[in-house]
């Protein structure tokens, strides 16, 4: 996984760049990632067996989404944001490097995990070009107004 | 009078939709469960039935505790969390203990593995994402609760009236 910062600021500027409401798609942006509920489990060495994995998959997410999005007056707008966030997770995801496995696109049609196998996930620069990328936006936005 | 039809009938509609969402959820779950030993067997699984595993591909995670000769020992990130030996490829490699190590490689013995492909990422590099990931949570709520707050009456988020 990259970290959150990183699905947090890809998040944030894809919001700001398809010009909607930030807030909700940040949100989904860490939402494949209620997964992380099993390290609760892994720290209490509770075996979970696999109970939570589906969250970290296409069908989960959309699932959870489709639920948060029903606290919205505007679900329909919600929902399409949160997913929206949640396709940047994906897109960061899919780049990390693992010796097999990957991310089950087709689950649970097809167990076969998909990824590119560029980055690591201990590679710290991906967060600092986030970083970078969102002061370069602020610096634009400040100059452009000016 | 219409309007308050219609309130109920998106009520209804929403708790129909989530109803039917968590039971799928559930389903999935539940599925993952069941199939995971045939699927997707983690270590514990693979330990306490190596006859089914014994010559095939295996993939694992551990942190490296020590290395004696030509035998590499980790210990499993996972269930049952003990020390595996790993021949093979990871011994071209220069680790420290707590580093971790994704390993893919063929089942030789109950607690022997050859290793085929290994991935390592630094202890302090592992460390840093949980560390990095951290000021995302904060952010992360400052940034929505900024703008919007629940209404547990109508059990909604409603935007604040400043935003």
């Amino acid at each position: 996984m990259p970290d959150w910062t990183t699905h947090v600021i890809a998040g944030w500027l894809t919001g700001k760049a398809i010009k909607r409401d930030v807030t909700i798609v940040v949100v989904g942006s860490l939402l494949p990632d209620v997964f992380k509920i099993q390290l609760l489990f892994d720290f209490l060495k509770i075996d979970t067996h696999g109970f939570f994995d589906p969250l970290h998959t296409p069908i989960g997410t959309i699932l959870v989404a489709l639920l948060i999005s029903l606290l919205f007056e505007m679900h329909k707008l919600a929902f399409f944001l949160l997913l929206v966030g949640a396709s940047t997770h994906y897109f960061l995801d899919f780049f990390l490097i693992h010796v097999s496995d990957g991310i089950r696109l087709f689950f649970p049609l097809s167990w076969k995990g998909y990824q590119i196998h560029a980055i690591s996930s201990g590679n710290y620069w991906v967060t600092i070009i986030a970083i970078l990328a969102i002061i370069f936006y602020f610096l634009f936005k400040k100059f452009s107004h000016a | 009078m219409d309007g308050g039809k219609e309130r109920d009938r998106r009520i209804k509609m929403r708790k129909t939709v989530a109803l039917v969402s968590i039971s799928i959820l559930l389903l999935l779950m539940t599925y993952s469960y069941i199939e995971h030993d045939e699927k997707d067997p983690d270590m514990a699984y693979i330990i306490k039935n190596f006859e089914k595993f014994e010559g095939k591909k295996v993939d694992f995670a551990g942190r490296f505790v020590s290395c004696n000769g030509s035998v590499t020992k980790l210990k499993l990130m996972e269930p049952p969390y003990c020390i595996v030996n790993v021949t093979g490829k990871i011994l071209n490699v220069s680790l420290h203990k707590g580093d971790v190590v994704e390993v893919l490689g063929i089942m030789q013995e109950p607690h022997k593995i050859k290793a085929e492909k290994i991935y390592v990422i630094k202890s302090f590099e592992y460390s840093l994402i949980f560390i990095r990931s951290l000021p995302a949570i904060p952010f992360v709520a400052y940034l929505f609760f900024r703008k919007w707050k629940f209404n547990f009456k109508k059990f909604i988020f409603e935007e604040r009236d400043h935003a």
